[in-house]
């Protein structure tokens, strides 16, 4: 033992062992070595326990040290330690929600409330881009779509030429099936025991069953549709109105009172998110009983659909050579001309923006991208609530840092846990954004007849990677920063001092977001706010013509009765005199909002050709709109002559060059290659839903035109009214259903695509402002704890309660002007972007602008003032004994 | 097999560990494996050869048990496991196996020259 401190083991060895050898093992195998060092020391002298400990010191350098080295680390640290780490996390984390339980709440709802609008948006856009996808040919199918010049301007159309299917299966090679469809949206079915309606009725050939996945469930597939007045009808139908599937085979029924089809299979109802939701599926021979004007007619478009499937290798280029062989062989030469075919891969017709006509409808990309943009801003402005109160909060936690550095705490493990935190806020905000999800979903279905509840949102492994993805964006989004600024503070000064160093950095940080989130909130407002004046002003201008109280409905088609129309109507008009709420009622083909489309010439010697409406009706045409004649006659009652008299608005007298009203009476002009004379000129009256523009009109009593029957009733005594309408439809046409719409339902469907975007806006900006205000209402009540003392001296030196609630909202108050600031020429911008494709623009007058203001002022000052009332009330007693 | 196959060296150090019980660490057996056997190995060798055994799962370890000679650091104590026990077993019943396989005449010789070398 004396010579331990005369003699020490060489020491340029011992910073070897030092330099290479693992931490973990190093005072195990220095002791070691040590130990022997001295043994030898003893027993053989300083020179042999030199060399020895040499020796030992390089042979320890080998593989298996390290390799033992790395064993024992990670049994260390990552067995054992780490999992106890991350426990230690979510324990402190919850413990630290539990004491706070107010700014916990308001984190998860406002996240809950994010997370769970863009879960909806997800589910949406999940759906609707998943249309048509499931069929196992799905990436070689293609619509034969339609591209014409018309006067007009060009034409697109999903629909096609009837014949276009046959064609296309005789003339084109390269593919390996075409199959033609006619779709009829809404139908009856007649049986012994009553009248039903469904929708979605197919006309489809044999092929249908070899482009589209058809799942059968009985029946036999290789000779369904081929034969006349046979059809396949779903599983759904079958039970509806069959007596279920196994009674279905057989079964004959009467479709629009024109066909006698016998149902010859029975196939599953095919999911919803398809452009083809067809209840049944009729033989395609039979539409040439059904419909025989549409059979082999190239001049005229109804609505047929043409789809073709690609062999493996074709190429688009090779099939539009032929097709361009198929329109000069059976088009006529000017309409050949101007129309071409092109194809468009089956899932993209879904999300169109409403260029092509589909079966069913569009959901255009756009919106989309502005439902996404929006349901990202709730989500924003969640995190900022998150990053806002966790940094307020960063004071109280200072003294939790400094310990946890003191003891031994690394920064990264420190971020780590801030993070953990965030993430169990995020988890249960998630949770709870599901269920209103969920809530949102089923209300979406009920409200507006969506089927997104069928998407199966746990069972899509998409939908839970972007749950996974969502909640670490918004983990890391919402505790990134936080957990970087505590995470930085030095355990000195964190232990020393209540004083943060960084305040006046982070608070204006905290100011920033603030106003940020309001600057998110007022575009939404604003946003909405030109949305709804956009569609006011077009929808509640006078209209120039009645539309409340005017019901209408439109007669069976031509070819599903038999008899004279003529007959038909004289009944018709009799058995409606009958009924006591009728105002008025006319046969009419169009409402005044609308017509055909027709050219139309000027006087004798003009060449130059004008483009307007005409609309046919009859003598109470005028009375039943209340359009008011400024010059000349209505038709008189019975004429057969009135059909070369007709009445048209100033706008055609302009349009012709005639200087009034008066001097236009007796004038001709060409209309429909007809010479007609104007009988009476009518006051102008708005000819499109979503602009100003007026375009000439000409109103032709022309019986044999008309469509349906529009009336104008009284406003009290509705339902007996329509129940009157009902019977006397009934003594005329017993075999149908009565339908019938309110004409100011009718115009409103003109706004459906603003309408939808308002109702999301509308929501989002109420969501994002209340998720403001509830994050501004944590900051002030956080704020008025930290400063019960300042408020306690302040009352006792004079301060009045309005003073000290002044100090609280000033800032807010400022904060709200400044992101108005911001928020103004942004959401002026945003406005002209999303109401670019309206000819006429509204733009929103300073009051949207000021109301946008006000609002928010008022409810942020409310939110404010209330807490900082709270915190004023209380006795400096309390407050300043409380030490 | 490989794994758990038992060398010569580590067999000793594995019966020296047994032998030692609760104060097996690098220092003491090595200085057993010099004072039983006479042969004189390196501190490391020991080591190599019982973190071997461990990975082998023939020993297990603890820190424990400072002193004042090794500057107050803590050893690394091997205790034998019962896979290692058992495998020293199999060792001895396997040579005592071939050794009842030797011819009797034989098997003097060599117990002698054995003798002689211990």
């Amino acid at each position: 033992m004396a010579g331990k401190h005369k003699h020490q083991p060489p020491y340029w060895a011992t910073r070897f062992l030092h330099w290479y050898c693992p931490t973990i093992l190093l005072e195990e195998i220095e002791g070691d070595l040590y130990e022997n060092f001295y043994r030898n020391l003893r027993q053989k002298g300083i020179k042999t326990a030199n060399l020895r400990y040499i020796i030992d010191v390089i042979l320890f350098y080998n593989p298996v040290t390290f390799r033992k080295a790395k064993k024992q680390n990670f049994q260390h640290y990552y067995t054992i330690n780490v999992t106890a780490m991350f426990r230690s996390f979510f324990i402190s984390a919850i413990r630290n929600l539990k004491k706070n339980k107010v700014y916990a709440a308001i984190n998860a709802l406002g996240l809950a409330l994010g997370i769970a609008c863009c879960m909806i948006i997800f589910v949406i856009v999940r759906y609707e881009t998943s249309f048509d996808d499931y069929h196992s040919k799905a990436d070689r199918i293609y619509r034969v779509n339609l591209k014409q010049n018309t006067p007009d301007g060009r034409r697109l159309d999903g629909c096609n030429f009837t014949p276009l299917a046959a064609a296309v299966r005789s003339e084109v090679t390269g593919l390996e099936a075409v199959t033609g469809v006619f779709c009829l949206r809404n139908y009856q079915i007649n049986k012994e025991d009553g009248i039903y309606e469904d929708k979605y009725a197919f006309f489809a050939d044999q092929e249908y069953f070899d482009v589209f996945d058809v799942e059968w469930i009985s029946g036999n597939r290789d000779q369904a549709l081929t034969t006349r007045n046979t059809a396949v009808v779903t599983n759904e139908f079958a039970e509806k109105f069959l007596g279920g599937v196994d009674e279905a085979l057989g079964n004959t029924f009467v479709f629009q009172s024109k066909l006698t089809l016998t149902v010859t299979g029975v196939v599953q109802a095919p999911p919803t998110n398809t452009d083809h939701p067809y209840s049944i599926l009729i033989s395609y021979p039979s539409l040439s009983e059904f419909f025989p004007e549409s059979v082999d007619n190239w001049k005229t478009v109804h609505v047929g659909a043409t789809y073709v499937v690609f062999e493996e290798d074709t190429q688009k280029d090779q099939i539009y050579s032929q097709f361009n062989r198929i329109i000069d062989k059976y088009l006529e030469k000017d309409l050949a001309k101007n129309t071409q075919f092109f194809l468009m891969a089956l899932n993209d017709n879904h999300d169109r923006n409403g260029e092509y006509n589909n079966f069913t409808y569009d959901f255009p990309v756009p919106l989309m991208i502005i439902l996404s943009i929006i349901a990202g801003m709730i989500a924003l402005i969640a995190c900022i609530n998150f990053v806002n109160l966790a940094t307020a909060q960063s004071l109280n936690r200072a003294r939790e840092v400094g310990i946890r550095k003191t003891l031994g705490s690394g920064r990264l493990q420190l971020i780590l846990q801030y993070m953990s935190e965030a993430f169990v806020i995020t988890l249960m905000a998630a949770i709870a954004g599901m269920a209103f999800a969920k809530l949102a979903m089923i209300q979406l279905n009920s409200q507006y007849g969506g089927n997104y509840l069928q998407f199966n949102f746990l069972g899509e492994p998409s939908s839970l990677l972007f749950i996974a993805g969502i909640m670490l964006l918004i983990t890391l989004l919402a505790g990134f920063y936080p957990a970087f600024i505590l995470s930085g503070y030095q355990p000195v000064w964190a232990l020393k001092s209540q004083r943060n160093p960084g305040k006046s950095k982070g608070l204006s940080l905290r100011r920033g977001l603030v106003m940020l989130q309001f600057v998110g909130a007022q575009i939404l407002i604003l946003v909405t706010i030109i949305i709804i004046n956009q569609i006011n002003h077009f929808k509640e201008r006078p209209m120039g013509f009645e539309s409340e109280a005017v019901v209408m409905f439109r007669y069976p088609m031509e070819n599903e009765i038999t008899g004279s129309k003529k007959q038909r109507n004289a009944k018709l008009d009799h058995a409606l005199r009958q009924v006591p709420g009728i105002i008025s009622h006319t046969f009419a083909s169009d409402i005044p909002m609308g017509g055909k489309r027709v050219e139309f010439y000027g006087r004798e010697g003009e060449d130059n050709s004008h483009r307007g409406f005409v609309n046919y009706g009859d003598a109470s045409y005028l009375n039943t709109f209340d359009l008011k004649l400024v010059a000349g006659r209505n038709f008189s009652a019975s004429e057969m002559q009135a059909s070369t008299e007709v009445l048209v608005n100033q706008t055609l007298v302009k349009t012709l060059g005639i200087e009034s009203p008066e001097a236009a009476i007796g004038t001709i002009y060409t209309l429909n290659d007809r010479e007609v004379k104007i009988h009476g000129v009518i006051k102008d009256f708005y000819t499109h839903p979503m602009s100003n523009r007026i375009d000439p009109v000409t109103i032709q009593y022309n019986m044999e035109k008309t469509v349906g029957v529009v009336m104008n009733i009284t406003t009290n005594h509705i339902p007996q009214t329509l129940t009157g309408i009902e019977k006397a439809w009934k003594s005329v046409f017993p075999d149908h259903l009565f339908k019938y719409t309110f004409m100011d339902d009718f115009l409103n469907r003109q706004y459906s695509f603003l309408n939808t975007i308002f109702t999301f806006l509308s929501i989002a900006s109420f969501l994002a402002i209340f998720i403001g205000c509830l994050g501004l209402y944590g900051l002030v009540s956080f704020m008025a704890v930290q400063r019960t003392k300042e408020i306690g001296i302040r009352k006792v030196l004079g301060a009045n309660v309005s003073n000290i609630m002044k100090m609280f909202t000033k800032e807010s108050i400022v904060l709200i002007l400044i992101a108005f600031v911001v928020a103004a020429p942004l959401a002026h911008l945003a406005g002209i972007a999303l109401l670019m494709e309206f000819p006429e623009r509204v733009n929103p007058g300073v009051d949207a602008f000021l109301g946008t203001l006000m609002v928010s002022l008022f409810i942020a000052a409310a939110t404010v003032g209330y807490r900082s009332f709270s915190a004023a009330i209380q006795s400096p007693v309390n407050s300043l004994r409380n030490e | 097999m490989k794994g758990t196959y038992l060398g010569e060296f580590e067999e000793l150090v594995l019966l020296i560990t047994g032998i030692l019980y609760d104060n097996a660490y690098g220092v003491s057996v090595a200085n057993a494996i010099e004072n039983e056997t006479g042969r004189s190995v390196s501190l490391s060798a020991v080591h190599t050869a019982l973190y071997r055994l461990e990975e082998k799962g023939f020993v297990k370890s603890t820190l424990g048990g400072a002193t004042q000679e090794r500057g107050g650091r803590r050893k690394r104590i091997y205790l034998i496991t019962t896979a290692g026990k058992s495998a020293l077993d199999e060792v001895r019943l396997m040579r005592n196996r071939l050794w009842g396989m030797i011819p009797q005449s034989q098997s003097h010789k060599i117990s002698i020259s054995q003798n002689e070398s211990n």
